[in-house]
C-alpha cells in the first residue's frame, strides 16, 4: 500500500514538473544576415526578440538546411508559474550557427515569421586555410564613428594586419580583423589587445544595427547597437 | 586542338638552390633544389596533359619570393592558372612527391567533379580535390603505395603547420561523421584519410562527405558551365553521366547511410594497413 502511495505521489510530481515546462516558439523581432561569407566559413546569423516576461527563458535553437532553404526555429521555455512574473519584456539575442554551406543563394526563415536571403560566395581554391582573424570578445564605443575592438593575442608570432568593414547595405556591418603571421615560432603568451576601428554605423538604415566581428575561432562576436537616442 | 600547358618558372634562374630575400620574417631558403622543382613541374606538365579537356590550357606559376605557405588555382575562360608561393616551396617538408601531390590537389579543384564549392561554380571542394589528388592524378607520378603515403603525410603535415593543428598520423583516422558535406577545409587528419581513400578507390571519408548530398544539382551546373567549347561540353557531359551512374551505385552500396550516428568506429584506420 505504501509503495502504491509512493508511486502515485511520484507520478503526480512528474506530471506537475511537465506541466511547468512549457516550450513555445519565441517572439522573434529581427533577423540579421551578415555579408561576406564564403564556402569555407562557418556561417552565423543573429536573431533578436523579446521574452514576454522574466518567467520565460531562452531554450533551444534548431537549424534545418534543405536545398536552398534554411529553416531556423527559436524556442523559449516558460518556467515556474508560481514565481512573481512582472509584466516586462526581456530582449534576447541568439547567435545562430548555420554551419558550413555550399556557395549559392539561400532563403532563411525564422519561426515562420522572419525572412531574408543569404549569399555564400565560392571560396578561393587555396591548398590550405591560411586566413587568421583576431580573437575579439568585446566592442567599445568611443563616440561618433570611433570604436575599439577588445580581445586577446595568444602569441607574439601574430599581429593585426588590417581591419576590413563590409556593410550588408541595411542592418549589419561585418568587421574582419585580419591577422598576419610574424614568425613560425609561436610561444603561448596571452596579452590583452585593443584595435581602434571606424564604423559608419550611424549611416545604416536601421537604428539598431548589428556589428558582426569575425573571430579567430572561426565564429564571431556580435553586438547590437542602440543608436536611437543618439540620432 | 590539343591542350597545352605552360609552365612559368619564376624561380631564380640558375641551377643552385635559390635563396629567398631575408625581408619577410617567414621567408626561408628553398630547401628543395630548383632543378627538382623545375623537373617536377615539367613532369606534371607532360603527365596531366592527358587529363585536361581539349582546349583547356594550364599555366603553372612559381612565386618563391612570396612568404605565403599556400598554392591556388584560378580559372579564366579556357585557362587554368596554378600558383605555388614561396612559403610552400621552401617548407622543410617539401620534396618532389609532396610538390606533385600539391599540384594534383590544385588540379583536382578543376577536374575533381562534385561536390563543388558553389552550386553554380567550377571548383571542387577541398575534400573532393584531395580525393582526386590521391587517386586519378598522383597515380600518374607515383605507382608505389609507400611513397604515396609518405608524400600524403608530408603534405598534410605542412597543412597542419599552417593551421596549427595536431600533425596527422598514418596510424590514426578522423572519427568525425558529418551530417552535411563540408564545403570548406576538413581537418588535416581527415584530409590525409581522404587522399588515401582516393588512392585506394574507397568511398570518400565521412569526416567531410555526406553521401546524400544531391550531386545532380552540381552536375547540371557543371554541364551549363561556360568557358568550355561545345565539343568539350559533350566530353564533359559524357563523363558527368558516367559519374552520375557511379554515384548512384555508391549511394546504393554505401553502408554509411544506415550507420549515421550509430556510434560505429570509422573504417579508415584499416585503410592504412600496407602490405609489407
Ligand atoms: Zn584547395
Amino acid at each position: 500500500m505504501k509503495q502504491i502511495l509512493f508511486a502515485s505521489l511520484m507520478m503526480m510530481s512528474i506530471s506537475s514538473v511537465y506541466a511547468q515546462l512549457d516550450v513555445t516558439a519565441a517572439q522573434v523581432k529581427h533577423l540579421y544576415v551578415p555579408t561576406g561569407f564564403d564556402s569555407n566559413d562557418s556561417i552565423e546569423v543573429v536573431v533578436t526578440g523579446n521574452l514576454p516576461n522574466p518567467c520565460y527563458s531562452r531554450n533551444t535553437v534548431s537549424v534545418d538546411v534543405k536545398d536552398d532553404l534554411i529553416n531556423i526555429h527559436v524556442s523559449v521555455l516558460k518556467r515556474e508559474e508560481k514565481l512573481n512574473c512582472p509584466a516586462m519584456q526581456v530582449p534576447f539575442k541568439e547567435v545562430v550557427s548555420v554551419g558550413n554551406l555550399q556557395g549559392g543563394e539561400y532563403n532563411i526563415n525564422v519561426n515562420g515569421v522572419l525572412n531574408d536571403t543569404l549569399k555564400v560566395a565560392e571560396a578561393e581554391s587555396g591548398a590550405v586555410d591560411d586566413h587568421l582573424y583576431a580573437a575579439i570578445d568585446n566592442l567599445e564605443h568611443k563616440g561618433g564613428d570611433n570604436y575599439v575592438l577588445h580581445g586577446w593575442r595568444y602569441s607574439t608570432c601574430i599581429d593585426i594586419d588590417k581591419v576590413e568593414v563590409i556593410s550588408n547595405g541595411k542592418d549589419t556591418l561585418s568587421v574582419l580583423p585580419i591577422m598576419k603571421l610574424l614568425s613560425d615560432f609561436c610561444p603561448m603568451k596571452l596579452t590583452p589587445v585593443a584595435y581602434p576601428v571606424k564604423l559608419g554605423a550611424r549611416l545604416m538604415k536601421m537604428s539598431q544595427p548589428l556589428i558582426h566581428v569575425r573571430t579567430m575561432d572561426g565564429k564571431s562576436f556580435n553586438s547590437v547597437l542602440d543608436l536611437r537616442e543618439r540620432r | 586542338m590539343n591542350a597545352f600547358v605552360l609552365i612559368f618558372l619564376l624561380v631564380t634562374t640558375g641551377s643552385q638552390a635559390a635563396c629567398l630575400p631575408d625581408s619577410g620574417p617567414t621567408s626561408k631558403k628553398i630547401l628543395m633544389d630548383v632543378r627538382d622543382i623545375e623537373n617536377a613541374a615539367l613532369d606534371f606538365e607532360a603527365s596531366v596533359r592527358s587529363l585536361l579537356p581539349s582546349g583547356i590550357n594550364l599555366i603553372v606559376r612559381l612565386e618563391p619570393n612570396s612568404p605565403r605557405t599556400n598554392a591556388e588555382i584560378s580559372k579564366s575562360g579556357n585557362e587554368l592558372s596554378l600558383v605555388v608561393w614561396g612559403g610552400m616551396l621552401g617548407h622543410p617538408e617539401m620534396d618532389r612527391g609532396t610538390f606533385l601531390l600539391l599540384l594534383c590537389h590544385e588540379l583536382g579543384h578543376a577536374l575533381g567533379g562534385p561536390p563543388l564549392k558553389s552550386r553554380n561554380g567550377w571548383s571542387s571542394t577541398e575534400g573532393q580535390a584531395d580525393y582526386y589528388s590521391g587517386g586519378s592524378c598522383f597515380h600518374l607520378f607515383e605507382p608505389n603505395e609507400e611513397l604515396f603515403l609518405y608524400s600524403a603525410l608530408k603534405l598534410t603535415s605542412i597543412y597542419a603547420h599552417v593551421t596549427r593543428e595536431v600533425a596527422p598520423d598514418l596510424q590514426r583516422c578522423d572519427e568525425v561523421q558529418v551530417l552535411r558535406t563540408n564545403y570548406g577545409y576538413p581537418g588535416v587528419q581527415c584530409r590525409l584519410d581522404t587522399m588515401i581513400a582516393g588512392r585506394r578507390n574507397l568511398p570518400r571519408p565521412r569526416c567531410w562527405y555526406f553521401p546524400q548530398t544531391d550531386h545532380r544539382i552540381n552536375m547540371q551546373s557543371e554541364i551549363k558551365e561556360e568557358g568550355f567549347t561545345t565539343s568539350d561540353f559533350e566530353v564533359q557531359k559524357f563523363s558527368i553521366q558516367d559519374r552520375i551512374k557511379k554515384l548512384d551505385e555508391e549511394l546504393r552500396q554505401s553502408p554509411h547511410q544506415e550507420s549515421i550516428n550509430d556510434g560505429q568506429k570509422s573504417e579508415c584506420a584499416a585503410h592504412y594497413e600496407t602490405n609489407h
